[in-house]
This record gives structure tokens, sequence and C-alpha cells, in this order.
């Protein structure tokens, strides 16, 4: 699905996938689950219907976060 | 497409126009992402037959995790799959607004003209045209840090979302 914005001007330049750990554009980003500091992460759209990486690699992810915000609370 | 607002009070996705069909095919594959979140509100015009084609395509997804989880020897990628798994399998839905849905319900699919009801959620998923009125009764329980995904063509009347994001 293709979209044209001409707003915000506020855009960052890149953002980081946690597939594929590249920098990737706005426009080809898609918003995924929080990290452990509850801020949004990112994947590049593209992977969303590859649905053999998109839900590992995903699920991998929020995983990781849970246990650094868990170890996080331990040691405060 | 993102609209990044990390000095806003919301994240907006714009999925742009496309079928009824893909359009739930790129709910039901992202919805998972957001139910650690916090609670889920999707607007469609006619929530029975959303919920139902959102169903289906849950159904099939788990069945697909599920596969992945038993053919997988990776103990991370399991664990993670088991708990994607669990997380797909006890999640709720309703097709009704509060106080009609039942207790514990995680995911709302509501009409446009049933947002004065909503429960306080994280993810906002706008699967039919709003108007400026409607988004902004909708937002009034968007949590801080939330995300608003809006399925079809940007019009004037979201406008207000850029604007009250940076309020
Ligand atoms: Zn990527």
């Amino acid at each position: 699905m293709v979209m044209l914005i001409t707003r915000p001007t506020t855009l960052p330049s890149q953002v980081i996938c946690i597939i594929c750990k590249e920098p990737v554009q706005p426009d080809q980003a898609t918003s995924g689950s929080l990290d452990a500091n509850n801020q949004q992460a990112y994947a590049c759209s593209h992977h969303l219907y590859n649905r053999r990486l998109w839900v590992p690699e995903w699920a991998a992810f929020e995983i990781t976060q849970q246990r650094i915000r868990s170890k996080a609370k331990e040691s405060a | 497409m993102i609209l990044h607002l990390d000095n806003g009070r919301w994240y907006i996705d714009v999925r742009g126009p496309g079928s009824s069909d893909q359009h739930s095919l790129d709910l039901s594959l992202h919805l998972p992402r957001r139910l650690t979140a916090g609670h889920v509100v999707i607007v469609a015009e006619n929530p029975r037959v959303f919920l139902s084609v959102i169903r289906k395509r849950w159904m099939r997804l788990l069945y697909d995790v599920e596969i992945q989880r038993s053919s997988t020897l990776d103990p991370l990628r399991r664990e993670s799959l088991q708990h994607e798994v669990e997380r797909m399998r006890t999640c709720t839905f309703s097709a009704k607004a509060p106080p009609d849905a039942p207790v514990g319900t995680q995911i709302f699919v509501v009409k446009p003209d049933w947002l004065t009801d909503l429960p306080e959620h994280m993810t906002l998923y706008i699967a039919t045209s709003l108007t400026t009125q409607q988004i902004v009764q909708a937002m009034k329980r968007l949590r801080r840090g939330g995300l608003i995904v809006i399925y079809g063509n940007w019009t004037a009347d979201y406008e207000i979302l850029l604007h009250q994001t940076y309020q």
C-alpha cells in the first residue's frame, strides 16, 4: 500500500528496523511493539507480509525487551 | 508509513488505501505486536463482520505460529514463539464497547458512533473514515505514547491528529 503524505515536516531522517537492524526511512517503516524503555520500536513495512520473518523476529524482540525490563527492576 | 512523533503525545502510522481484505490482513498481522502495550480499539463500519474476518485470520496465523514453534530448535526462538502462541490463544475480542463488552476484553471493535464509551487504550486502528469530531472523541482515551493506525486515505479530517499530537 502506498501513501502520499505532505505533512508533518518534523520527520526524522530514519529509524532502525528491529528485524534487519538497518536504518529505514519513515515512509517505509511500520511501528511495532514497545521496547524495554516503553519507546516505540519499528520495522521495515515490507517485512509485515513475510510472516515467517515478521512473527518470530518480533516475538524474540519482545521477550528480550521483557528480560531487560525485569533485570532493570531487580537491580532498582 | 510512519509519522514519527517522538516529541508528540502519540505515534501515527498511515497504511494508505487498499481493499478491506488487505486492511484486515495487515491488521491481523500487526495486532499481536500491540497486545502487550495495552487495550486495542478498532473502529470499523460493521464491527461484527470485521471481527469475524479478523478472528478467522487470527486462527490461521496462530496455526502458522504453532508450526513455526514446533519446527524451531533455537531455544530463544522457541520460547518467544511459545509466548506468542499463548498470547494469541488467550486474547479476548469483542464487537461491543464497554459496558456491554465482557470483562477482560483486550480488543474492542467498535462503530464510529460508539466512540464515547471507549476504554483507555494504547492502540487505535481506524479502519473506516471518521469525521474530525469522531477522531477527537476516539483520542480522548488514547494513552500517551499510544499508536494510531489509519487505513485509507489521509483526509483533511485527520489533520486534527497532527494538531492534537503536538498539543
Ligand atoms: Zn528491515
